[in-house]
């Protein structure tokens, strides 16, 4: 068997995205959208704590820097993600597999600035969707202390309103300050959405 | 053969006698042959069948080559595509953007930007293997350069690309026939299959 320079292989490509998810197999696996959805929320999570453990350094980037850091996170991993401003300054994410299965995972990135704020972010969001993905994610970065707090008060606020054709109280979801909201969507379909907390306060 | 100048003045001015410079240029180009590749020198000038074959095969690709030249003159180089995309990257304050450059420039030169290509560069910058990943996948995006992932299967005779479902298959095999494929396998970014076929064995 030929082989090619070493830096330059496949297998070389496998062993970078391996040190960062050693979990890989569990993506080339999939096999359903609930699959895709339950290796790409690891795949976010992960994300997220690399981006809360270097928050000194990257306490400093803005909304579309840190939306491309979880992107480039995402990429390392195995996904392929793109982060793109759209017109209203917010970053619209479109997570999917590198290995080019036909799910995607469509997030809405931006600065928490309260209530009203997350909910245009969803808004925007599930306007995205055209009701055939089952679930999209809202994340919130907060660049002051107090993130697991505030994303409760998001939560108890969202309960109350029920803004977005919100069909129920919200739920919890295995990722620490998570919760998921489900929502009528114009399609007819129900789109859930995934609420994320990510903390870079500033020193 | 297709930079020889009379064969080019004679496509240009008097394709009546194209075919003839032609001729005479391949067989200067087939005499370099003589050192390196014998066999095929031998084979040019012994077997008629064979000379007739890279003759015709040779006039197609050049003559053809050099008459798409002068029908598009106004088309983009790789060096404008990318002009305004290394302008922005440049101004950035993400070193990841800077790197992008240099990538972007190694494709202006190369038509493609092997991974390791860019874990070269990035090591030349001072930059990590993660940070050469992330650079070149950025550029993959569709608002920057839109280059695509490719995999050039080269363990069998001729250079292929594997499909991503066919890498996601073969990655569930067996560690070893899964490694030995893997290390035949180039990974390269470029604007299109062809660009990315091209060159040899890194």
């Amino acid at each position: 068997v030929k082989k090619v320079a070493d830096d330059t292989s496949l297998a070389r490509l496998f062993g970078l995205l391996k040190a960062h998810n050693s979990n890989l197999d569990d993506l080339l696996h999939v096999q359903t959208e609930s699959e895709f959805i339950a290796a790409t929320e690891v795949a976010i999570e992960r994300a997220m704590k690399k981006i809360e453990n270097g928050s000194k350094e990257y306490s400093k980037l803005s909304e579309p820097g840190l939306s491309h850091l979880l992107a480039d996170f995402l990429d390392l991993m195995g996904w392929r993600a793109t982060a793109e401003t759209n017109n209203n300054g917010h970053v619209d994410v479109v997570v999917e597999d590198a290995f080019e299965r036909h799910w995607r995972y469509l997030g809405e990135c931006k600065m928490h600035d309260g209530y009203q704020h997350h909910v245009n972010g969803c808004e925007q969001l599930l306007g995205y969707c055209t009701g055939r993905e089952r679930r999209a994610f809202c994340m919130d970065f907060f660049d002051s202390a107090g993130a697991f707090k505030k994303m409760k008060q998001l939560r108890r606020d969202m309960d109350k309103k029920r803004p977005l054709k919100q069909k129920a109280a919200g739920s919890d979801h295995a990722i620490l300050g998570a919760f998921l909201t489900g929502h009528d969507h114009g399609s007819g379909a129900v789109v859930e959405i995934l609420h994320l907390g990510c903390a870079v306060p500033k020193p | 053969v297709a930079t020889d100048t009379a064969y080019q003045n004679a496509l240009k001015n008097t394709p009546q006698t194209a075919r003839i410079e032609h001729d005479r240029a391949l067989a200067s180009a087939m005499l370099v042959l003589l050192k390196d590749d014998t066999e095929a020198y031998k084979q040019y000038v012994q077997n008629p069948a064979f000379k007739r074959f890279v003759a015709d095969m040779v006039f197609g690709l050049t003559s053809g080559r050099a008459s798409s030249i002068r029908k598009r003159p106004s088309s983009p180089t790789p060096q404008s595509r990318y002009q305004v995309l290394k302008e922005r990257l440049a101004q950035s304050s993400d070193p990841r953007d800077r790197l992008g450059v240099s990538l972007l420039e190694h494709v202006e030169r190369r038509g493609r930007v092997t991974l390791g290509d860019a874990l070269r560069t990035a090591a030349a910058e001072g930059l990590s293997d993660d940070d050469a990943l992330a650079a070149v996948e950025r550029l993959a995006r569709p608002r920057a350069a839109a280059l695509e992932r490719f995999y050039v299967d080269r363990s069998g005779s001729e250079a292929r690309i594997a499909s991503p479902d066919e890498v996601r298959e073969r990655a569930t095999e067996a560690s070893n026939t899964w490694g030995d494929w893997a290390s035949s396998v180039e990974v390269v970014w470029a604007a299109n299959e062809h660009e990315a076929l091209a060159g040899g064995l890194a």
